[in-house]
């Protein structure tokens, strides 16, 4: 994985490691400086092993987070990656014909051929080039009567083979391929499983000139040039001699392609790839059409065209394109036609297109028209560096899974955080007298904080290799799930990985984030009160009066200028200071010093309410003026925060209890705070417009639902309690239980609302995510002829040997019966370019370039009688879906849009490129919308644009990319030559058997090399894909409920000691030993369920809200509950939160009561 | 009429053990203590005092010797049947008050009825008296930290006899209050012996406190150095 949150890996590794080192040299600094607090601070460490571990336990929840959303980044990124090389093998690069398949022949000519390989035969970067025919053709065991269709023939030429890995047997052998007969066949392993075909058994290829017979010469692996190239077909490769191939072809002397092989092994090197890319192309592009196109572009009012063009879309151009276009600009002003920079530049799409763009703009079409021209005839030969790009969308697939699993851990990473923030302030409550002892005697507050840091140092360390190592375990776990519950038919297998500089990065970010809360917390704890400490209250932390604000903004001004000031202060003889100044100068640190001043200024005003609620105010209007989601709700929070503080102040200058005042400020900011993160998503539309929000909106909403609902139960917890002790309250000796068992953690509000917060935040995540798969597997389950279009076989043939007339060749067939048959048709389809030609609705298109996508022609039958739905669409053409698909069925200038061309919004959408979008239609728009023009165009430079017009958008589940659907004829204009059918599509009768009449089909077209699958098993393979995903994901987030459960560990552990005297005293005043024990176990059960329950209801209220708004764009989904998944997560959580405080409970039981007593 | 003893205790031996130490804190004690009788145990630190009280109250377990309650030998009962006991016969006072801080005054006051099963209703009434008994009936829903050391001591009194036990323990009942509350408390004591005639055992090393009993037992090395009839009781 080379990309994380779109920054570099080993840049993003650098900067987190150097943040270590700096943290760990500043406590190096201290250490020497004060060895004597240093080893105070260790020596805590080996005093009570049990509460060692128990924080190394806790501490390293974080990091085994983080190390387990890379490690499975790492296994997604390097199966793809290792799946993609091993295929490979030693190609590097391959070089075809520029045309697309399906705008006419792709075959190179002789002269082409020989040009090839004498420029890389006297290339030394390169070890091998092989020409090679690769086609899918069907082949028959006649022996079994089984077929392999849609899989690839390679014909190779066995002169060739230098450079190239052994094709290697599967008893591990090398075939000599050189002995391979002109009738010899090779298969790869999945091909010979396919045709259950041995060596020595007799195959039949159909090729388009007939049927031939070979024999199988070998069975090898599928490696190499035996493997799959990248291009979604099948595993499955037979090998033939190149001349046999030709001669089946009717080819004979021609190849459809070359594989060269680089120097330096199997590995990729792009730089290396790069150049030799650059100088094939050099070599295979048009003088004559790059002469022409120099000539008309290196006009200065073309150059000032280019420049003007750059500089008026400058936000929208990346750096590195910026970079080529002035490159371009730079070649034109003083190169040549023939210069390597001037040709690489315009055999760039990007560079080209922005060109032709530029032109647009500038009112020079003729121009813009002639030049795309050009540009189809620039490029001889395509060379395409495969290997380097597979391990690109490799690395682009891996890091899209870390995203996904970063920002889904964040919550668990967040809770692992609250846990280390706990653990810390328990530890320092449980040395409160000695604290306090210390700072009577003279320790200063900053040497209590330092000597905690030093023994938080010790535990971040050891906790960071131990989290690293349970990340490790528990994401092999994982991985193995994944490769257990994964459908059989996938076809790879499952390898963990794991990079070095994942591990490094996931223990150093461990440790900088454990060592930056555990400095927080040794800041809180050193704000004790000494009398109060030394008389061991607990929790008790006097709230400090604080410096003036004066002296405060002298802080902040001192940090503005720190390293100006602590160099002063060096000067003026404090030596130390220049050390410091030079700390200062690290920005990050400089940083930190003026934030901590700010807080420190601002934060007693906050606590006062109003600054809050203006300051939040602030930020709502910020947010509705940028129409920014985030920055609204967390304005409005902020605001109901302000004003429920504002209360408590005004409250507390009452007669009132501190307990009642308490209640009504907190159980106002959080009933509040709940019911406006609760209300659907476009509830305050009236008020905000309409805002943009993301992932970032999920999150921010988990984390404020909640808080709120855990202020509300906190500060209410009588009434919640009450109808526990009403029902429970009567049973057999359970009343005392409850009642010490309720009692001491609704007292303890900090440390019990911190451990239910933890639990309510990964129930929160683990049930929205089950709704969310729950509702999306329902409403395929139950919407197949949404996705199938209420076609029960889809079949494709090779675009070699298509089928003439489907209708007449089924009625001729003999293993077919008509009958059986309600609707048959056939499809085409080909990749190519569109963009939006405006204005729309009054306003101007802003996107002008051509973006991607795929353009589909149906026969009529299909789309008269089709079930896909049109969700958006303009009753000028028709007023139900029906008659929108009959519409396009019946004129070739109307189309349909796939619903991927709708803008979602979603980050991830968008992983490899932008491609088509409209502009002016939203998804939740309703289904009424006015018809738009598009233009387009096959990809860069192949032909002139036509025009089109989309009366409508299709359903998410029937076209969920970017495309247009339309009639065969639709596609005229756009291929050079004619375009055969592919695919078709088939509605049974009733009574008819989906099976058996996809392989009558199978068999009936062999010839034609037709591939059947039911549809129905397509989408139930779909579902048990994401079901996999899923359950991995699940497996992933239940290492959060991890945290809780070690939470309620530490806080039960820590309870037991705190508890000792009173134990004792229940114990004398006659609580047997198991009702001791029952406490224990009630309130950590209590503090448990309370947790998840808060998380199911939270959840399942989010859920609804992102249900009913994805609804409005994906008709048909509903809210359900996935009562068995709820059951197993509130199974889990509870009985892993019992066994935790089982421990301490029993300890606690089995304490003698004159012993607990005695304990001081 | 004789009255007849309530606490026997024969030769009782125990001793505390550490890796490197080991302290005699009992060294075969016998004591009788009759029903309705308010007997000091007195004697300077370290003498075995407390740990004659937790060994005769059932509250820690003896090396060697026997303690019967009303004719029933402690050592007998298993754990579960000895809380019970210690529930339905016998109340606490501590030094320390030991009153659980997140119960109110009258919550902590209850809970021994609710452990003995009384019915919350009645349990609640019985309590809330005896709060009335030590004068604390103003204060039945205050907790803990809100109440002064000599409240908090009413409160563990009203706890240690709401359930009528025939026996009331009391280690340094008086040890961390004022002279004045220190004497409140033990005119309530005395009050209450009186008026109940409950057994009251109470470890102290204050004379004044010792001189309102009307029995004092010396100790000294865990061992019983005297055993007297005090005068002024």
């Amino acid at each position: 994985m080379e990309n994380l949150f779109g920054v570099p890996m080993g840049g993003l590794t650098i900067g987190v490691v150097a943040t270590l080192l700096v943290f760990l040299l500043v406590l190096a600094f201290f250490a020497r400086r004060n060895p004597v607090l240093f080893k105070l601070g260790l020596r805590n460490i080996p005093r009570r092993r049990a509460q060692t571990v128990l924080i190394i336990v806790g501490l390293m929840l974080s990091t085994a987070i983080i190390t387990a959303a890379l490690a499975l980044g790492d296994t997604v990124s390097s199966l793809i990656r290792n799946g993609a090389l091993d295929a490979l093998g030693a190609t590097d690069i391959v070089v075809e014909s520029p045309t697309f398949a399906g705008f006419g022949d792709d075959f190179l000519t002789a002269e082409q051929v020989a040009a090839v390989l004498a420029s890389v035969d006297n290339d030394s970067r390169v070890d091998g080039a092989m020409p090679q025919i690769r086609e899918d053709l069907p082949i028959l065991n006649p022996a079994n009567g089984l077929t392999s269709v849609g899989a690839p023939i390679l014909g190779l030429d066995p002169s060739r083979l230098g450079g190239f890995d052994d094709i290697r047997t599967v008893d591990g052998g090398a075939f000599a391929v050189g002995s391979l007969g002109a009738r010899g066949i090779i298969l790869n392993e999945n091909m010979a499983e396919d045709l259950e075909a041995d060596v020595g058994d007799e195959l039949t290829v159909i090729a388009p000139i007939g049927e031939h017979g070979f024999v199988v010469a070998a069975i090898v692996v599928g490696r190499g040039l035996a493997g799959t190239r990248g291009d979604g077909s099948n595993a499955s490769v037979a090998l033939v001699r190149l001349d046999a191939m030709q001669e089946l072809l009717d080819r004979e002397g021609l190849v459809n392609r070359i594989e060269v092989s680089l120097t330096g092994g199997a590995r990729p090197s792009p730089d290396l790839s790069e150049d030799v890319v650059d100088d094939l192309q050099l070599e295979f592009t048009d003088d004559e059409v790059a002469e022409q196109l120099f000539v008309s572009l290196s006009d200065q009012e073309v150059i000032a065209v280019i420049n003007g063009y750059v500089a008026d879309n400058d936000e929208d151009i990346s750096a590195s394109a910026k970079e080529d276009l002035n490159e371009l600009v730079a070649e034109l002003e003083s190169g040549a036609s023939d210069s390597r920079e001037f040709r690489t530049s315009m055999t760039d799409p990007f560079v080209a297109g922005t060109v032709v763009l530029a032109l647009e703009e500038a009112g020079r079409s003729e121009q813009a028209l002639a030049t795309t021209f050009m540009l189809a005839e620039l490029e001889i030969l395509r060379i395409s560096e495969v290997k380097v790009s597979l391990v690109e969308i490799a690395d682009t697939v891996g890091s899209f899974f870390t995203t996904i699993f970063g920002i889904f851990g964040s919550f668990s990473i967040m809770v692992g955080l609250l846990l280390i923030f706990l653990v810390f302030v328990m530890l320092a409550a449980s040395r409160m007298t000695e604290m306090g002892i210390a700072r009577a005697i003279g320790t200063k507050r900053r040497q209590l904080v330092q000597s905690f840091v030093f023994e938080g140092a010790a535990y971040a360390f050891a906790a960071s290799v131990a989290g690293v190592i349970l990340g490790i375990l528990a994401s092999l776990g994982l991985v193995n799930m994944l490769a257990r519950i994964l459908p059989e038919d996938v076809d790879f297998a499952i390898r963990f990985g794991l990079q070095p500089r994942s591990v490094l990065l996931a223990f150093a970010a461990g440790m900088v984030i454990t060592l930056i809360t555990v400095a927080i917390s040794a800041y809180r704890v050193s704000k004790l009160n000494i009398a109060v400490a030394i008389r061991g209250l607990p929790e008790e932390f006097v709230p400090n009066e604080g410096p003036s604000l004066r002296s405060q903004l002298r802080i902040l001004g001192q940090a503005l200028i720190a390293p100006i000031y602590q160099f002063y202060l060096g000067i003026r003889g404090r030596r130390v200071r220049f050390l410091w100044a030079l700390i200062a100068l690290i920005p990050p640190v400089w940083l930190i010093l003026i934030v901590v001043a700010l807080v420190r200024l601002v934060s007693p005003y906050i606590r006062i309410g109003w600054e809050s609620a203006i300051l939040g105010v602030v930020l709502a209007v910020v947010g509705i003026n940028t129409s920014s989601a985030a920055f609204f709700a967390i304005g409005a929070s902020l605001t109901v925060v302000g004003l429920g503080m504002a209360i408590r102040s005004l409250l507390g200058r009452t007669e009132l209890r501190d307990e009642v005042v308490s209640r009504i400020s907190y159980s106002f900011i959080g009933a509040l705070l709940l019911t406006f993160w609760l209300l659907p998503f476009d509830a305050l539309n009236w008020l905000t417009g309409e805002l943009e929000g993301n992932i970032e909106m999920f999150i921010l909403s988990g984390v404020f639902v909640t808080a709120a609902a855990v202020w509300v139960v906190m500060y209410n917890s009588e009434v919640i309690f009450w109808p526990v002790n009403r029902f429970l309250g009567g049973v057999g000796g359970l009343r005392p239980v409850l009642k010490a068992a309720l009692a001491y953690p609704m007292q303890a509000k900090f440390r019990t609302g911190l451990t239910v917060a933890m639990f309510a935040l990964i129930v929160f995540t683990l049930m929205v995510f089950a709704i969310l798969n729950e509702a999306f597997g329902n409403t395929i389950v139950s919407n197949t002829d949404r996705i199938n279009g209420g076609y029960d076989i889809r079949a494709t043939v090779s675009r070699e040997l298509p089928i003439d007339d489907i209708n007449a060749a089924i009625d001729s067939a003999e293993r077919l019966d008509p009958g059986d048959f309600e609707v048959v048709g056939g499809s085409t389809g080909l990749s190519a370019e569109a963009r939006q030609i405006g204005p729309y609705l009054g306003e101007e298109i802003e996107e002008r370039r051509f973006r991607r996508l795929g353009v589909n022609g149906f026969e009529p039958s299909i789309l008269t009688n089709t079930r896909w739905e049109v969700s958006h669409f303009d009753a000028a053409y028709g007023a139900n879906d029906q008659e929108i698909w009959a519409a396009v069925a019946a004129d070739p200038d109307l189309v349909i849009a796939g619903a991927g061309v709708i803008p979602t919004g979603d980050p991830f959408a968008e992983q490899f490129g932008t491609p088509f979008r409209v502009e002016g239609i939203e998804p939740d728009d309703p289904e009424a919308i006015e018809a738009f023009k598009v233009e387009i165009r096959p990809p860069l430079g192949a032909g002139s644009p036509i025009e089109k017009t989309v009366i409508g958008i299709t359903d998410q589940l029937a076209f969920d990319g970017s495309a247009l659907i339309g009639s065969v004829e639709m596609l005229d204009g756009l291929a050079t030559g004619d375009l055969p059918l592919t695919t078709y599509r088939f509605r049974l009768s009733p009574g008819a058997d989906p099976d058996v009449v996809s392989s009558a089909l199978e068999t009936e077209f062999l010839g034609n090399n037709l591939d059947a699958v039911l549809t129905i098993e397509q989408i139930n393979q779909q579902l048990s894909a994401n079901n996999a995903f899923n359950q991995l994901f699940q497996g992933y987030m239940g290492l959060g409920l991890l945290v809780g459960v070690a939470s309620l560990g530490v806080v039960s552990f820590r309870a037991v000691a705190e508890r000792r005297q009173a134990i004792g005293m229940l114990r004398a005043i006659g609580f047997k030993a198991a009702m001791i024990r029952t406490s224990f176990l009630v309130e950590s059960s209590l503090i448990a369920l309370i947790g998840i329950g808060l998380g199911l209801a939270l959840g399942a209220a989010v859920s609804w809200n992102l249900l009913n708004d994805i609804n409005q764009e994906f008709e048909g989904i509903s809210f359900s509950v996935p009562w068995l998944t709820v059951a197993i997560i509130v199974a889990v959580a509870w009985v892993f939160s019992l066994v935790t405080t089982l421990v301490p409970a029993i300890q606690a039981s089995r304490t003698y009561p004159a012993e607990a007593l005695r304990y001081e | 009429m004789e009255k007849e003893p309530i606490i026997v205790a024969e030769q009782l031996v125990k001793t505390y053990k550490s890796r490197t130490l080991s302290v005699n804190a009992l060294q075969g004690v016998d004591l009788e203590v009759m029903r309705g009788e308010m007997v000091a145990v007195m004697g300077p630190s370290g003498s075995g005092k407390t740990t004659l009280l937790n060994c005769l109250s059932g509250l820690d377990v003896l090396d060697s010797g026997n303690v019967s309650i009303g004719g029933q030998v402690l050592a007998e009962l298993p754990d579960d049947a000895l809380s019970e006991y210690r529930a339905r016969s016998m109340g606490f006072i501590f030094q320390l008050y030991n009153l659980l801080p997140v119960l109110s005054a009258l919550e902590n006051v209850e809970m021994p009825l609710l452990i003995s099963g009384e019915k919350p209703g009645r349990a609640r009434e019985i309590a809330r008296h005896h709060l009335d008994q030590v004068g604390m009936a103003n204060w039945a829903d205050h907790k803990p930290s809100e109440l002064s050391g000599g409240q908090q001591q009413r409160v563990t009194i009203a706890r240690a006899l709401v359930n009528e036990p025939s026996i009331v323990w009391g280690d340094e009942p008086t040890g961390n209050l004022d002279t004045e509350n220190a004497t409140d408390v033990m005119d309530l004591l005395c009050r209450l012996n009186q008026e109940n005639e409950q057994t009251f055992v109470i470890v102290t090393h204050t004379p004044e406190v010792g001189g309102m009993a009307g029995r004092i037992v010396r100790m000294r090395d865990g061992r019983i150095e005297d055993d007297g009839t005090n005068g002024a009781g």
